[in-house]
C-alpha cells in the first residue's frame, strides 16, 4: 500500500514538472517584467485578433516604434497586430511570425524590424532567444535550432536546453526563490490576465513614452545630472535619463555586422516570402546625433545588407526610413528606440509602403483633346478653365496627372479608367511637346508618360 | 569532457546506447575502450599518446617480470617503475625541480631548461594503477593480462580515467572478464550516485566556490570570522567536488555493468587523523600504505622507522597532489598530525572495550570537532597558492576576529553559503545514525527516493552557476 502510494505520488510530481515545464503552464508564475511574460500575452493577443492582415515582427524597435492602432486607422483594407518582442532575435522572430500562421489565417503581410543590435555578434542570442520562448516551445521548434544555433557544439548545448526544460527556467526559478510572496501575488493576477477574453476591436498595446533625447547633450555626461535629479527629488526624470544612459553604455562599442546573423536572415526572408504575399523589410531608425554608440559605417553596412537581402526575394520590400527622421531628436527616446511621436511617423512611412505595394502600375493610354494651341483655352470648363482627360488603367484614387513636373488638380474616376484634369493657362502657353504622367498622390508611384503635343 | 557538461552527456548517451544494443562482450570492451580514448582526446589529443606508451610499455614489463628470474625481477620492476614515473616525472615535477634548482645554481653558470608543457589531464591517477598493477604482478597478487583489449579497457576507462578513483587491477580486471549481464541494481546504483555526485557538484561545490574565490583571493579585505567561514566553505567545496565526481565515476561504471571501490567514507566524521584518512580519497590512502608504507617497513620497525615512514608517504601525498611548496607542506601537515597521534596512541591505547554512555559520546562528538576544525586548517594550506598566502590566511582567523566581526556572518549575501553549510552539516549528522547513501543504494526504484530525485533534478536547473567551474582534482 505504502509503495503505491510512493508510486502515485512520484507519478503525480513527475506529471506536475511535466505540465510546469513542457506544456505552459509555467506562464502563470512568469514575472509580469519578464520577456516571456510579453510573448504569452502576444499569443494571447494573436488568438484575439483572428481576422488580422497584417504582422509586424522585430524586437524592441517593433515593439515601441509601430503603432497598429494608428496603423489600422490609416491603412484602409488592413488589420495590423504588433507581435514585437523587446531583445528578441532571428529565433523569436521565426517563432512569432508561426504564432502568426497558427492564431491569424488571414495575414497575408508581414512587416520585419531589423534593430541595429540584431545585425552584431555578441552574446548567445539563441540561448536568450530560447529562455524568452522557454513556456511556448514546442517540437516543431527544434529544426529552429538548427538553422540558428552557431556550431556543433552549441547546438548540442541548444538540444540539451530544449530537452531539458527546467534548465532554460533556471534564471526565473531562482527569482522566484528570492522573491515568493511577490509571485504568489503575481500568480492570481496572471491567471486573471491571461484567461481574459480578447475580442477584435480591442484597442492593441501602444507605448505611451513621449519623452526625448533633445537637450540630452553628450550621453556620458548623464551620469551628473542623474546625480543632480536625485538630489533635486525629480526621481522620475532621473529614472529616464539612466535607462537612456544604461542603453547607451550597453550598446557602446566598435562592431560590425555578424556574418552568422546574415546566415540567419537569408533563411528567415526566405520562409517569410514564401508563406506571405509581401514582406516589409526595414532597419529601424537610430538617432545620428550619438555617434559614438553605432558608427555610420556600421549602419551603412548593416543597410547595405537589408536591401541586399531584400533584393534576393520578389516579394520583399525594403522600406527607406528619410535621414531627416534620423537626425530629429523629437523622434527618439534613446539611441534605437523611437518615441510616441517618432512611432506615429514610423507607422506612417508604414503605410504608405503598404498602400503603395498594394496599387497595381498605372498605366496612361492616352490623353485628349488633340490640337491643343499655344496660348489658347481648350475643353473649355465651367469656369472658363481648361481641361484634358487620360484614358487610363489602375488609376488611383489618388492620382493626379503631372504636366511638365507639375502636378494638376485632378479627378480620378472609380473604375481607375478615366482621370481628367485642369490645366492653368501658362503650362501650355509656349509651343512644344511636355511630358504627361500619372503621379498617385499617397505612395508618389509613378506611370508611363506620354508626350503632349501644345501646337503654335 | 567534464562528467557534468552536455558534451558528456552526449557522449555517454550514445556510447550507452551502443553498449546495450552490442550484445558480444568483445565488442562491448572495444567499444568502451574506442569511447575511453575518445573521451580523454577531447581533453588534448596529444597526450592519447601518453595514454597508449603507458599501457603498452606496462602491459609488456608485467609479463617480463612474471617470466624472469629472481634474481633480476626487482631490477625490472625498478626499470619498469622508473619508466612508468618518467612522463609523470616530465610533465609534472620537471617544471617545479628546475625552478627551485636553478635558484640555487649561481648566476651566470648554465640553468636547468624550463618545459612549459601542460599537465596531462589524469597523469597521476592513471600512472598509480599502472604501477599498482606492475608491482601487484611482481608480488604475484595478479597474473600478468594477456588480453591486450582488457588490459587497455583497465587503463584508459573513462569514468575514473582523469580524476580516479584509483583501482586495483585485481579488482577491476576479473570485472572484464566476467559475463555482463544486465543488473537491474546496478542500473537503479548508477542512476543514484551519478543524480547525488551531480546535485553535490553543481549545487553545493559550485555555489560555494563563489564565496569561496572571493575569500581567498582577497583575505586581507575581510574579518577573521568571514575568513573562518570560507575555510569552512572551502572544506565542504572539496568534499562535495571531489565526492561527487567519485559518485558520478562510480554511477557511470554500474550503469555499464562494473563496480568501482568507494572512495569516500564520510571523512569529516572522522575522530583523528588515522581515521580521516580511512576515509578520505581512500583509494588513494590505501595504495600509499600498500605500495609505499609498507615495503619501507609500514610500523614493523620500531617507532623511530614508523614515524619516519608516516611522515614520507605523507610526503608524497602532498607531492602526487602537485608540484609545490604549499602541497608539500599540507602533506608534511598530515605526517606531523598522523606522527603525533601515533604517539598519543601509544601512550594512551585503545581499551579493548569500547566504552559507551553519554560521556564517551560527547568525548566523541569533541574529537570528531577537533578532527573536522584539523582538516579545515590543512585544506587552508591546499587551498592558498603559497606557504606566504596559506599563513597570511591563518592570521586573518587568528588575529581579525573579535565579536564586531562576527555579527559582519548575518550578512544577507551569506545567506545561501550558510544554508548550504547547514544541509551538510545536517547531513552528516544523519548519518551518524544510518549510511544514508548506502541506504539509497540499496532501495532498488523506491518511490519515494524517486521523488525526491526529481527535486534534485530541479534544484540543479535552480541552482546551477551560470559560470563553469572546472573539478579541483583535474589538476592533479
Amino acid at each position: 500500500m505504502l509503495k503505491k502510494t510512493g508510486w502515485i505520488s512520484f507519478v503525480s510530481v513527475l506529471a506536475f514538472f511535466i505540465m510546469l515545464f513542457y506544456f505552459g503552464l509555467y506562464k502563470y508564475l512568469l514575472a509580469g517584467n519578464s520577456a516571456s511574460f510579453v510573448l504569452e500575452d502576444l499569443r494571447h493577443v494573436a488568438m484575439g485578433h483572428r481576422d488580422a492582415t497584417l504582422v509586424v515582427l522585430g524586437d524592441s524597435t517593433a515593439a515601441e516604434g509601430f503603432r497598429p492602432n494608428r496603423f489600422n486607422r490609416e491603412a484602409i483594407g488592413e488589420k495590423a497586430v504588433n507581435l514585437g518582442v523587446p531583445g528578441g532575435w532571428l529565433f523569436t522572430f521565426h517563432k512569432s511570425h508561426r504564432l502568426a500562421k497558427k492564431y491569424m489565417p488571414g495575414v497575408k503581410k508581414v512587416v520585419l524590424f531589423l534593430g541595429p543590435d540584431n545585425f552584431r555578434a555578441g552574446g548567445d542570442r539563441l540561448r536568450s532567444d530560447l529562455e524568452y520562448n522557454k513556456t511556448s516551445l514546442d517540437l516543431a521548434d527544434a529544426d529552429l535550432l538548427w538553422d540558428y544555433s552557431g556550431s556543433f557544439k552549441e547546438l548540442c548545448k541548444d538540444l540539451f536546453l530544449f530537452t531539458f526544460r527546467p534548465a532554460l527556467f533556471s534564471r526565473d526559478m531562482r527569482d522566484l526563490v528570492e522573491n515568493p510572496a511577490g509571485r504568489a501575488r503575481r500568480f492570481t493576477e496572471n491567471i486573471k490576465w491571461f484567461n481574459r477574453k480578447v475580442s477584435d476591436d480591442d484597442p492593441l498595446w501602444e507605448d505611451t513614452r513621449d519623452y526625448s533625447v533633445c537637450g540630452t547633450g553628450d550621453p556620458e555626461d548623464l551620469p551628473a545630472r542623474i546625480d543632480s535629479l536625485i538630489r533635486d527629488g525629480n526621481r522620475a526624470e532621473a529614472a529616464r535619463y539612466k535607462e537612456m544612459y544604461d542603453g547607451y553604455m550597453i550598446r557602446k562599442g566598435d562592431k560590425r555586422p555578424n556574418p552568422f546573423f546574415v546566415k540567419g536572415l537569408l533563411k528567415l526572408l526566405g520562409e517569410l516570402s514564401s508563406q506571405y504575399n509581401k514582406v516589409y523589410l526595414l532597419n529601424a531608425p537610430v538617432f545620428s546625433g550619438f555617434g559614438k554608440v553605432y558608427s555610420p559605417q556600421y549602419l551603412q553596412e548593416t543597410e547595405i545588407i537589408s536591401k541586399a537581402m531584400a533584393s534576393l526575394f520578389p516579394n520583399v520590400i525594403f522600406i527607406e526610413i528619410p535621414q531627416g527622421f534620423r537626425d530629429n531628436c523629437r523622434n527618439f527616446m534613446d539611441v534605437v528606440h523611437v518615441n510616441k511621436t517618432g512611432a506615429q511617423k514610423l507607422t506612417d512611412f508604414i503605410v504608405n509602403a503598404v498602400a503603395a505595394s498594394g496599387i497595381k502600375k498605372m498605366v496612361l493610354k492616352d490623353y485628349g483633346p488633340r490640337g491643343i494651341k499655344a496660348g489658347q483655352a481648350f475643353n473649355i470648363q465651367e469656369h472658363g478653365e481648361s481641361a484634358i482627360w487620360a484614358n487610363t488603367e489602375n488609376a488611383t484614387a489618388s492620382a493626379v496627372l503631372v504636366l511638365n513636373g507639375v502636378p494638376l488638380k485632378s479627378v480620378a474616376f472609380p473604375d481607375g479608367c478615366l482621370v481628367t484634369a485642369i490645366v492653368p493657362a501658362e503650362l501650355v502657353k509656349r509651343p512644344g511637346k511636355y511630358d504627361l504622367q500619372l503621379m498617385d498622390r499617397r505612395s508618389n508611384m509613378k506611370s508611363n508618360k506620354l508626350k503632349l503635343t501644345v501646337q503654335k | 569532457m567534464p562528467f557534468d557538461s552536455v558534451e558528456f552527456l552526449f557522449f555517454f548517451c550514445a556510447i550507452f546506447a551502443l553498449y546495450m544494443a552490442v550484445g558480444l562482450q568483445g565488442f562491448r570492451k572495444a567499444l568502451l575502450l574506442f569511447g575511453s580514448y575518445v573521451f580523454y582526446i577531447s581533453w588534448n589529443p596529444g597526450f592519447s599518446l601518453l595514454l597508449v606508451y603507458s599501457t603498452l610499455m606496462s602491459f609488456v614489463l608485467a609479463r617480463v617480470i612474471s617470466g624472469a628470474g629472481a634474481s633480476v625481477r626487482r631490477y625490472i620492476l625498478a626499470f619498469a617503475i622508473a619508466l612508468a614515473l618518467l612522463p609523470l616525472f616530465y610533465f609534472k615535477y620537471w617544471e617545479f625541480i628546475s625552478a627551485n634548482l636553478n635558484v640555487l645554481i649561481p648566476a651566470g653558470r648554465f640553468k636547468l631548461p624550463h618545459t612549459g608543457v601542460l599537465l596531462p589531464v589524469g597523469i597521476s591517477f592513471f600512472t598509480f594503477n599502472v604501477l599498482g598493477y606492475l608491482i601487484d604482478c611482481f608480488r604475484g597478487k595478479v597474473k600478468p593480462e594477456r588480453n591486450l583489449l582488457d588490459y587497455g579497457l583497465y587503463v584508459a576507462f573513462f569514468p575514473y580515467l582523469v580524476a580516479g578513483p584509483i583501482v586495483r587491477a585485481y579488482e577491476f580486471l576479473p570485472q572484464l572478464k566476467a559475463k555482463r549481464e544486465f543488473n537491474p541494481q546496478f542500473l537503479w546504483s548508477g542512476m543514484a550516485l551519478v543524480l547525488m555526485g551531480l546535485f553535490k557538484k553543481l549545487v553545493l561545490s559550485d555555489n560555494l566556490s563563489v564565496y569561496v574565490n572571493r575569500f581567498y583571493s582577497g583575505p586581507g579585505g575581510f574579518s577573521g570570522a568571514e575568513l573562518l567561514l570560507g575555510a569552512y566553505a572551502f572544506t565542504v567545496q572539496i568534499y562535495c567536488d571531489f565526492s561527487g565526481y567519485t559518485d558520478m565515476a562510480r554511477g557511470l561504471a554500474y550503469l555499464l555493468g562494473y563496480e568501482l571501490p568507494v572512495n569516500f567514507n564520510l571523512p569529516y566524521l572522522a575522530k583523528n587523523p588515522r581515521e580521516f584518512w580511512q576515509r578520505w580519497h581512500i583509494s588513494l590512502s590505501s595504495w600509499l600504505r600498500d605500495y609505499v608504507y609498507i615495503p619501507l617497513g609500514g610500523s614493523r620497525r620500531g617507532p623511530a622507522r614508523t614515524y619516519t615512514n608516516l611522515f614520507a608517504v605523507m610526503l608524497i601525498c602532498g607531492l602526487w597532489h602537485g608540484a609545490s611548496w604549499h602541497f608539500i607542506a599540507w602533506g608534511a601537515y598530515y605526517g606531523v598530525l598522523l606522527v603525533l597521534y601515533r604517539m598519543y596512541r601509544k601512550a594512551k591505547p585503545v581499551p579493548a572495550r569500547a566504552a559507551s554512555g553519554l560521556a564517551q559520546k560527547s568525548k566523541d562528538f569533541l574529537s570528531v570537532l577537533l578532527m573536522f576544525h584539523l582538516s579545515v586548517a590543512g585544506w587552508i594550506i591546499f587551498k592558498a597558492d603559497t606557504l606566504g598566502g596559506a599563513l597570511l590566511y591563518l592570521k586573518g582567523i587568528l588575529f581579525r576576529t573579535d565579536l564586531g566581526s562576527i555579527s559582519l556572518l548575518f550578512k544577507a549575501s551569506y545567506l545561501p553559503l550558510a544554508a548550504i553549510l547547514l544541509i551538510f552539516g545536517l547531513y552528516n549528522l544523519l548519518n551518524l545514525r544510518v549510511n544514508l547513501k548506502e541506504a539509497v543504494l540499496r532501495q532498488r526504484f523506491n518511490p519515494y527516493i524517486s521523488t525526491a530525485f526529481l527535486f534534485l533534478v530541479i534544484a540543479m536547473a535552480v541552482f546551477k552557476v551560470d559560470e563553469k567551474i572546472q573539478f579541483i582534482y583535474f589538476r592533479f
